[in-house]
Parts: structure tokens; C-alpha cells; sequence
């Protein structure tokens, strides 16, 4: 049997609190015929365990025989923390002003005559759902800003500065949360560089937990020592230490990689997320820098007035399936040219016709700026806003440049 | 995003239209899932008429890839238009994945080597 769709939207679960039994229970009987579904219980512990047991929206409390098990029913839902969200709605006579004020006093939202028609309840319904849902709608929104702040600790508080090298970055979430991060820290006692820009697949709250992962991972794989993972290695602190002052760079990036790789795909391969994420290791004396592009949209070196070089893939997305080997490429940035990570929020961006930003779009705002990092993110971000006008962003925008100045 | 079915042997080709993107990447995985719950564990995925998928979309392909193969069986893709391949050559998932011309050379591959 197929239930009657409730006007005005989905069913509410409704628990009908009070004396009858729901046979002859008129309010209980009017609810179901409207099809939402409803259950009965005693004022006391049987009510308050069924809505400890389930979630209902809203409760009915009967109070039509007087007694005392009603208001100190009402006092004890009232005091329980969980049970916040639950709608309270009184049915009392109409004539019966005291008690009506007694319960509204010890925390009912709402009440309902006695004698009603079936518009008056669905009415007084339809407001206690109404109510309810913008509860949950504040309660989920404050979550998701709470969320918000901790994610922003899982990008750099500032960037770091050598002479040589101008960094900046831009990362605009197109929801609360974002699956997009960047890093840049510094390798001591080297001074090298490490830039990372990632983008985890698909978006939203899962992206978001896998980004801190996927982050976490590769700071404390590529600077065990400055990236807190000293309890990982425990006592062989300093053979580790030995071990990653002889690595080069490139092999320092590719043992990063090929790290966060396995540990995604063996340890969360259920969840199958995976990550494209371009790591570069870049020294700031001398503009020499090696990369790995882990699946991920081709960083860009761009020369003023000169050819854009894109750095293409030197292996997969981290997480497809462990063992996967990842080589690495290098170049240098003479003094004025920059190295541009981004994600494909920034090439896929789509103004109101629908048409994307594109590479090209993209290379002509970078080879419009002047040759300094933050001029090119500003340069960027000014030529994609124009560009996109008020279109709601489809995806997280992160946008990574490092500009050798000389 | 449209998809339709029909099977070769015991091959089970989706064929999908329009863009797999995170709104209707998960109608795609349902229909997915479904197959390799029906026991139809080799798979041709039909990309002929996608004009675009998304980092959602490729996810669905890399879970029902797994479970495919945890099967015995495989997702193997075809007909794809270049933009959807360049997003599957630059993520790597033309490494993990074999990719085929046409749906007919896509469902005669499982015929060649089980």
C-alpha cells in the first residue's frame, strides 16, 4: 500500500503523547490519513525512549484528561539535550487557557484545540515542520562553518619568503568546505621550497576530509622532522633524518608521492578517492627546481613576452592503486619567470552562457601581468571574476605562483 | 545524463549520454552497481555520447573498476570523445583502464583473453 503524500511535502514522523490509544485516537487517525506516519506512547519513560529511540519531528502531547504525567513529561523532553530539535505541539481544550499557558511556559512551541478541522492541523503541522527544518538548516550550518575555520589551518598561514623567489596563492572553496589545497614550506637545512597544489576528487564534505589527509600526508612524508611525524619513525629518527639529507630533491618528491599514494589507496582504497596533485622542490638561489605531476592539470613556467611551457603528468593521481611509479621532470625560472599551479576550477570556471574560462583565456591573463607572483594571482583572479561575472563557481579555484625575481 | 543497457554474450554495455558530473555521478554508479549486482561483471562503458565528465564521474568508473575486477571481470571504456580523454589521459586513468575505438572492439575484447 502506497501511503498519501502529505500535502505540502514529505511525511513527518509524529509521535502522538497522551491517554488514547491510537484506534480511537482522533488526531493520530487525521495525521495518518494525511500519510505521515505516527506512532503513540504514554506521557514518561515509554514516550521518552521511543524518541531516544527513533527520530521524530514532532510529538503531540495530549493533555485532554488532566494529570500530572504531562508536564512533568514535557519538563523531562525539555531538559534532554538531544530531543532539542523535537517540535512540541499541545492539544488541550480551547476554553482551557491555564493549562495551555502551563505547558507553553515549560517549553511547547505550539498548541492546538481540542476540537479542530483537518485544516487547523495541518496547518499547526505544516508551522512545526517548517520550524524544525530551519533548526536543523541553522544546526547544519553552523557545523559546516565550524568546519570551515579547521580546514583553513590545513593551509599555510603565510608563505614562506627567500630572496630569490616571490611566492602567492589564491584558494576560493565554491562550497563551505573544499576539496582544492595548496602548501609551500621550506626543507631545512637545504632552504629548498616544497610547493604543492591538489584538487581531491568530487566535492564537498568528503573531498574536504580527504583533502586534510592527502595534505597531511605529503608535509609529514616530505619534512618528517619539521611536519610533526617524528612519533611515526620513533627511535629511527636519525637514520631517517641521514637518509633524506643525502635525497635529492626529485627523489625526495617521488618517494612523496609514491608514499601518499600507497597510503590512500591501501588503507582508504574502499572510499576510492583519489587526488591529482602537482609537488615541485624549488631552490630559491638558483630558480632549479624539480617536479612531480601526479595526475594533475600541467603547471605552467611562463617567460614575459615568451612561450608558456606546461609540466605534464609524470604519473598518476595519487590513490588510483598502490605501486603506481612516478618519475619526475625539472627546469629553471630565470629571473622574471614564474611557475603557475592551479586546478581545473580555474580553467573550467563557466560565465552565464555557460562557456568555460579555457587555457587560453588563462595564458593571456598571465602574459598581461607583470612578471610578480602576486601581481599574477590578483592579474588571474581579476580576469576570471570579470570573465565569470555572477555565476555561481561550479568547483574549488586554487591558484599557486612562484616568481623568481632575480 | 541519460544511460541505457543491453548485453552481448556476457558482456553488459552502458551506454551513457550527456555529462557525468557530481549532480549525476551518482545515478551513474547506481546503474553500475546494479549490473555487477546482477552478476554482470564484464563491463563496457559507452562513452560516445559524454561530453564531459567530471573528478565525481571518474570516480564512479575507478570504484566499479575494483569491483569488477575483484570479480573476475573488468569496466573496459570506448568511444571516447577527446576532452573526456584528455581528462582520463592527464589523471592517469588510461593506465589503470583500457580504452577501445568503438563499443564493438570494446565488447570483442573480453572475448579474446579471460
Amino acid at each position: 500500500m502506497t501511503a498519501p503524500q502529505p500535502p505540502g511535502g514529505a511525511p513527518a514522523r509524529v509521535l502522538v503523547v497522551g491517554p488514547a490509544a491510537v484506534g480511537d485516537d482522533t488526531i493520530g487517525h487525521h495525521l495518518q490519513r494525511e500519510g505521515h506516519v505516527v506512532d503513540t506512547a504514554r506521557p514518561g519513560a515509554e514516550a521518552l525512549a521511543k524518541l531516544r529511540a527513533e527520530p521524530f519531528d514532532v510529538v503531540l502531547l495530549d493533555v485532554a484528561v488532566p494529570g500530572t504525567d504531562g508536564p512533568r513529561f514535557l519538563e523531562a523532553l525539555r531538559s534532554d539535550a538531544d530531543l532539542a530539535d523535537v517540535q512540541v505541539i499541545v492539544a488541550a481544550p480551547a476554553d482551557d487557557l491555564e493549562t495551555l499557558g502551563q505547558y507553553l511556559e515549560l517549553g511547547a512551541d505550539d498548541y492546538l484545540p481540542r476540537v479542530f478541522g483537518p485544516a487547523m492541523l495541518r496547518a499547526r503541522l505544516g508551522a512545526a515542520l517548517d520550524r524544525r527544518r530551519l533548526r536543523d538548516a541553522e544546526s547544519l550550518s553552523r557545523e559546516m562553518a565550524v568546519a570551515r575555520n579547521i580546514q583553513r589551518d590545513f593551509l599555510p598561514e603565510a608563505l614562506p619568503v627567500a630572496r630569490g623567489v616571490e611566492l602567492a596563492a589564491v584558494l576560493h572553496p565554491a562550497r563551505q568546505v573544499s576539496g582544492d589545497f595548496y602548501d609551500a614550506f621550506v626543507l631545512a637545512p637545504s632552504g629548498t621550497f616544497v610547493l604543492v597544489v591538489g584538487d581531491v576528487c568530487d566535492k564537498g564534505v568528503g573531498a574536504a576530509l580527504f583533502m586534510a589527509l592527502f595534505r597531511s600526508l605529503i608535509r609529514a612524508s616530505a619534512d618528517p622532522v619539521g611536519g610533526g611525524a617524528i612519533q611515526m619513525i620513533g627511535g629511527r629518527r636519525t637514520l631517517v633524518r641521514q637518509a633524506l639529507d643525502s635525497a635529492t630533491p626529485a627523489d625526495l618528491l617521488t618517494r612523496v608521492a609514491g608514499f601518499t599514494n600507497d597510503y590512500i589507496a591501501r588503507l582508504h582504497g574502499r572510499t576510492n578517492m583519489f587526488a591529482t596533485v602537482f609537488l615541485a622542490a624549488l631552490t630559491p638561489a638558483t630558480g632549479q627546481f624539480d617536479y612531480v605531476n601526479a595526475g594533475h592539470e600541467p603547471a605552467l613556467v611562463i617567460v614575459p613576452n615568451g612561450a608558456i611551457l606546461g609540466l605534464m603528468p609524470t604519473g598518476p593521481a595519487l590513490g588510483l592503486g598502490p605501486d603506481q611509479s612516478f618519475l619526475s621532470g625539472e627546469g629553471t625560472l630565470e629571473p622574471g619567470h614564474s611557475l603557475v599551479a592551479f586546478t581545473d576550477g580555474l580553467v573550467e570556471a563557466r560565465n552565464q552562457a555557460g562557456e568555460a574560462f579555457g587555457d587560453a583565456r588563462l595564458e593571456a591573463a598571465l602574459q598581461a601581468h607583470r612578471p610578480s607572483a602576486s601581481s599574477l594571482v590578483r592579474g588571474v583572479v581579476e580576469t576570471l571574476q570579470a570573465f565569470t561575472g555572477p555565476a555561481e563557481p561550479h568547483d574549488d579555484l586554487t591558484l599557486l605562483v612562484a616568481t623568481r625575481t632575480g | 545524463m541519460q544511460t541505457s543497457v543491453d548485453r552481448r554474450g556476457d558482456v553488459t554495455t552502458v551506454h551513457i549520454a550527456g555529462s557525468v558530473d557530481g549532480v549525476t555521478a551518482e545515478a551513474l554508479q547506481q546503474v553500475l552497481s546494479d549490473e555487477l549486482a546482477a552478476d554482470h561483471h564484464h563491463l563496457v562503458a559507452d562513452f560516445g555520447a559524454v561530453e564531459y565528465t567530471s573528478s565525481a564521474g571518474l570516480r564512479v568508473l575507478l570504484a566499479t573498476l575494483k569491483q569488477a575486477r575483484s570479480r573476475g571481470g573488468d569496466l573496459r571504456l570506448a568511444a571516447l570523445n577527446p576532452d573526456v580523454r584528455k581528462v582520463l589521459d592527464l589523471s592517469g586513468f588510461t593506465t589503470i583502464l583500457r580504452v577501445f575505438d568503438s563499443v564493438d572492439d570494446a565488447v570483442q575484447s573480453f572475448g579474446d583473453h579471460r
